[in-house]
């Protein structure tokens, strides 16, 4: 089962800040909603079934034909602007 | 101003007097916007109003008294002035949409929805955005971060969740018809809950265009009505393929007929199963037992045959649902990180694995917990383990689920095997709030439609009972629904007025 | 020029090759304009490919078509159902947070898998180079900063570019010598261009990742290299580094390193990248997709001429040499210029060897001599200028004699220069051939006069002949008809040795 060290990876590979005790307690949640899930391990389904997944025909597909976004500005939700760019945190 | 005998019309009727001017929609629209005001504070269905929603029922107005040069085609217009309550994860155009999160507190659309766009075609007026569990996560309007929503019935009682707005809107005369989502019940857990009808449709039925994805592959646009004939003109308006923006609509409008005027009202020839693991579950609550045996006699009395059948894959239903909701979760949400939209900081200086961490704890408990559930399960390791796995059991529960209904019409089953609880009676323990959903989860496990219909009260605590069909038999499920709405007549009340 | 049979067995060389499809008019899953070039930033966007809430991808069928031209051509085998997979991780040029894409772990689902190409372009020998998957992805958007990126405290981003549909071609690691990845990419640029798909020569249309790694040692990855052209210096700089490091018995660490193409040696990577967890799984909302064996074969059907047919055609039908035609058809834009030429001067040979020498060898000595596949724009440039009808005057002007093929190169440049036509540029400035004996006759007397060390030699030396010849045809400016004044310097050192002088 996963302890508080694994959490901790999984809360940085899901970019979500969290404090100790915030940790701790995930673990414990995390752990028995995981014991939960692992009633699947007994499920003797063999390769026969193929995993539930939906399909279409390739032609059902969209048409190349450009049409531009016309409808208001598409910046108009971003708060942090400069110009016409969108401002983010820098990578390091 | 509107009497509240008014306020309470099925949208039929109403549609009816506004097309031979007998009501103005303006003054149904402020009557019903004075009534939000009065008695929303109490019961938390709403989080935003339209402020336009008077104008456009001025327009309306103008176009029936002839001032306006429509030439007069407000007269096919099946929802004229009904007034709408859309579920704050459906994007509405110019109205703010906050999915119940921090994370959208301030967000608005650049575009409608497909549903609520066909549905202001037909004239419906959107009244406002209502409360739910943060992006769709929980089964009782509780997880939101503007407050839970109250049981219009029973107020320290939850409404359900996670559309627990639309339906308390539904149930205290706020709306008059609703939108909902339903990933696993979201849309008839409420509607059992509060005393009104509840739709989860065929799989890409409806456009998931403009529904915010919380796990795409098993949710659905739903419809909520006071009234089966309501549920069937907002079926019909809102059904139809949508491949110019979701390619895993389908193409069925015009193969599903809902003239129910013209049924009998009975359920002759018809057979119905019940699945004896959940009808004998010990999760099941013993008024919604009773209820549920008292419904099976009336469907009985109505002409149709039930049986018990033994589904024993649908031990896996919540595990493998679980798994692929928030598998599918963890990743639809990476996009809240506050560079293009939503909740924000100012980004200088900081840097970006900080930045992310620190906008992403904004969101609630319940969202936390799923990511993370849903980042582990896709982790690589684990991928053939839970998230494979979920999906071959997925696979089998509707093969199951598709034999049973190769040789009945219908499965007949509770919404919920619970009574709704109280406030804050349930929130604490995850594993226990995720075990309600048993009975739901299986229709959208399979793609196939669901409705919960108002059954009976228990102690003033609303029971509903739950119908599940083929692909496509949505008019199968309306059909049940309007003849045991015939039998029942007052013993049902679905608003409280 | 090393060979392939020259190639050393321990270097291992695999590539990641990501293509534009530039001809699609619009994005890879929204209908945003694909062409994002020399716009303002963000204003090629749509709430789909800013990845709004609510938005759903909606895939374009024609790139499909697209990759699968490609797959086929690289031998790939298509698989009956296609899949998209999300690829999660977190980059402020990537509007969702994942990257739709495609991935062959738990089942083949992309557009393309297994493929070969044969490598036989040179020396006769040849080797097969294996294609592990073709796949259809999003483009992200891109980064810039105010002033330079060490100073900057934030990110500019711009999302034109992000939801462009790219085509990533990964390769097993069968190369073992640099020139056969040029020899690789030459191929690939000439298959782009015929296709029809992606235009090599726009900025950012092609890039390329390289792994390196030599006998047992680590495997090295290359970055950002920007153009096909950079990918032999790359790689080539990269073995040398990784030899001269285990020559000093430093063991060789498996990192990622980035192809500086100004300083144009590879460098360590700022930070050392993160083992990453992508968590791939089906995008659920595109279905998988279904391909019928009948859908393959209309797509066989639909798709142009290819490089390989087009030598083959070249050869049979206008008589060209296997090697020029080759030369030809890898450049597609030197194999067409070449048929629109022949359709006003029909001497295809003659033609076909104008194009491949003369303004060949003129645009490589522009271009730097980088010998890449794909023009770089400057030669787009002067190719604009060069019409068919330039080149066919050229080539008729020569066949009949009225000028010498020196001439008929110095015309190509006033060609290019003024857009002049050949006919028109030889009656301006009189460059008719010189024939006439009497005149020629003074010029080379001249030329035995100043190099009379030179013309007795030429009694004896062949060579010595030839320098002589080359004086006269300088001054002559090249006008001289060089048979001519051949065998008047023979004359004269026949002469010569009669006399006994
Ligand atoms: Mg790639
Ligand atoms: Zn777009």
């Amino acid at each position: 089962m996963v302890g508080v060290e694994e959490v901790r990876h999984l809360a940085h590979l899901a970019r979500i800040g969290m404090k100790e005790e915030e940790l701790r307690l995930y673990t414990e949640q995390i752990n028995e909603i995981l014991t939960y899930f692992n009633m699947l391990d007994e499920l003797d389904i063999g390769n026969d079934i193929e995993p539930y997944r939906m399909s279409r025909e390739y032609k059902a597909m969209r048409d190349d034909i450009p049409v531009a976004f016309s409808a208001g500005n598409a910046l108009s939700n971003a708060k942090n602007v400069k110009g016409r760019f969108i401002k983010a945190p820098k990578m390091g | 101003m509107v009497s509240s005998s008014k306020i309470a019309l099925s949208a039929y009727e109403l549609v009816e007097e506004v097309k031979v001017g007998s009501i103005s929609v303006e003054d149904y629209i402020a009557s019903m916007i004075e009534r939000i005001g009065s008695m929303d504070e109490r019961i938390n269905a709403y989080i935003t109003l339209n402020d336009h929603a008077l104008e456009e029922a001025r327009m309306i107005d103008k176009m029936v008294k002839g001032y306006s040069n429509d030439n007069g085609s407000y007269a096919t217009k099946s929802l004229l002035g009904v007034p709408l309550a859309v579920k704050d994860n459906i994007s509405t155009q110019g109205i703010r949409t906050t999915c119940a999160s921090r994370m959208l507190e301030d967000y608005v659309p650049l575009y409608d929805a497909t549903v609520v766009k066909r549905l202001k075609g037909a004239g419906a007026i959107v009244i406002g955005k209502t409360n739910m569990d943060e992006f769709g996560m929980g089964s009782t309007t509780e997880f939101s971060a503007f407050g839970a929503t109250h049981n219009p019935w029973v107020y320290e009682r939850v409404a359900g969740g996670s559309s627990g707005g639309s339906a308390a809107a539904l149930a205290a005369c706020m709306a008059s018809i609703a939108l909902g989502s339903d990933t696993g019940g979201s849309v008839r857990c409420p509607a059992s809950f509060c005393s009104i009808y509840g739709l989860k449709p065929t799989y890409g039925l409806l456009s998931r265009y403009g529904l915010i994805s919380y796990a795409n592959s098993l949710e659905c646009i739903g419809l909520m009505a006071r009234s089966v004939l309501d549920l069937a003109l907002m079926l019909k308006v809102a059904a139809g393929s949508d491949m110019q923006n979701d390619h895993t609509s389908i193409d069925a409008n015009s193969s599903i007929s809902l003239d129910l005027e013209s049924m009998n009202h009975d359920l002759k020839g018809m057979r119905f199963a019940t699945i004896r693991e959940i009808v004998e579950s010990e999760g099941t609550d013993e008024p919604v037992r009773d209820s549920m045996f008292d419904a099976l006699s009336s469907v009985e009395r109505l002409g149709a045959v039930v049986e018990e059948v033994s589904i024993p894959s649908l031990r896996y239903a919540l595990a493998s649902y679980y798994t692929i909701a928030m598998a599918e979760a963890s990743s639809n949400l990476a996009r809240y990180d506050g560079v293009r939209y939503g909740y924000t900081a100012q980004p200088d200086g900081v840097a970006w694995n900080e930045f992310y961490s620190k906008i992403r704890s904004n969101f609630g408990s319940e969202v936390k917990r799923r990511i993370m559930l849903g980042t582990y399960v896709l982790s690589s390791g684990y991928y053939g383990r839970y998230y494979m796995k979920a999906q071959k059991a997925r696979a089998l529960i509707r093969d199951e689920m598709l034999k049973v209904l190769n040789h009945y019409n219908a499965i007949m089953l509770p919404t919920m095997p619970i009574l709704p609880p109280r406030i804050g009676e349930r929130i604490s323990d995850p594993l226990r709030l995720y075990m309600v959903d048993i009975c739901t989860v299986i229709a959208n496990l399979a793609g196939i439609p669901a409705l919960s219909i108002p059954y009976s009260m228990y102690n003033g605590l609303p029971i509903g009972v739950q119908f599940m069909a083929r692909h496509l038999d949505e008019p199968l499920l309306l059909r049940i629904a309007y003849a045991l709405e015939s039998a029942r007549g007052d013993k049902v009340r679905r608003c409280m007025i | 020029m090393t060979s392939i049979g020259n190639s050393d067995a321990r270097v291992r060389i695999g590539l990641e090759i990501h293509c534009q499809l530039t001809a699609l008019r619009s994005k890879l899953f929204c209908t945003c304009p694909a062409d994002y070039r020399g716009k303002e930033p963000n204003t090629n966007v749509c709430p789909v490919c800013l990845g709004m809430p609510g938005t759903l991808p909606l895939l374009n069928r024609r790139a499909i078509e697209y990759a699968m031209m490609l797959a086929l051509v690289l031998n790939c085998k298509i698989p009956s159902r296609i899949t998209f997979y999300r690829k999660n991780y977190f980059y402020p040029d990537l509007p969702k947070n994942f990257q739709i894409t495609q991935y062959n772990a738990y089942e083949q689902a992309s557009v393309g898998v297994d493929g070969v190409v044969e490598l036989d372009d040179l020396d006769g020998s040849s080797k097969t180079i294996r294609i592990r998957r073709l796949q259809l992805e999003e483009d992200p958007g891109r980064l810039a900063y105010d002033g330079s990126i060490d100073r900057s405290n934030y990110a500019l981003v711009d999302y034109n570019r992000a939801g462009v549909a790219l085509v990533e071609i990964v390769s097993e690691p069968d190369f073992n010598a640099p020139n056969e990845v040029r020899l690789f990419l030459n191929r690939l640029a000439s298959i782009l261009e015929h296709l029809g798909i992606c235009n090599p020569a726009l900025e950012g249309a092609v890039r390329c990742d390289a792994n390196v790694s030599i006998g047992e040692q680590a495997r090295v990855e290359i970055k950002n290299i920007n153009s096909f052209k950079d990918v032999e210096r790359a790689v080539t700089f990269e073995i040398t580094r990784q030899r001269s490091l285990a020559a000093r018995g430093i063991e060789i660490r498996g990192e990622t390193r980035h192809w500086d193409d100004a300083r144009r040696i590879t460098v360590q990577a700022r930070a050392k990248e993160e083992e990453e967890d992508y968590r791939y799984f089906p995008e659920p909302d595109i279905p998988s997709i279904v391909i019928s064996s009948k859908d393959v074969e209309a797509i066989k059907a639909s798709m142009p001429e290819l490089p390989h047919a087009r030598v083959e055609r070249f050869v049979n039908v206008y008589s060209l040499s296997r090697d020029t035609a080759k030369i030809l058809v890898g450049e597609k834009h030197l194999a067409d210029l070449f048929e629109a030429s022949i359709k006003y001067y029909d001497n295809a040979r003659s033609v076909a060897n104008w194009i491949v020498t003369d303004l060949k060898g003129y645009l490589e000595r522009y271009d730097d001599g980088g010998g890449d596949g794909s023009s770089s724009s400057s030669n787009s440039v002067i190719l604009a200028k060069v019409t068919p009808k330039h080149i066919a005057e050229l080539a008729m002007l020569v066949d009949s004699g009225k000028i010498n093929r020196a001439t008929a190169r110095q015309i190509l440049q006033r060609v290019i220069a003024t857009g002049m036509l050949p006919s028109a540029i030889v009656q301006s400035i009189n460059v008719d051939m010189l024939s006439n004996k009497d005149e020629l006759a003074s010029i080379v007397d001249k030329v035995i006069e100043e190099e009379r060390k030179a013309f007795m030699d030429a009694l004896s030396n062949e060579k010595a002949l030839n320098y002589l010849l080359g004086k006269v045809m300088r001054y002559s400016n090249g006008r001289a008809d060089p048979k001519l004044v051949l065998s008047m310097l023979k004359e004269r050192v026949i002469g010569t040795s009669k006399t006994g002088q």
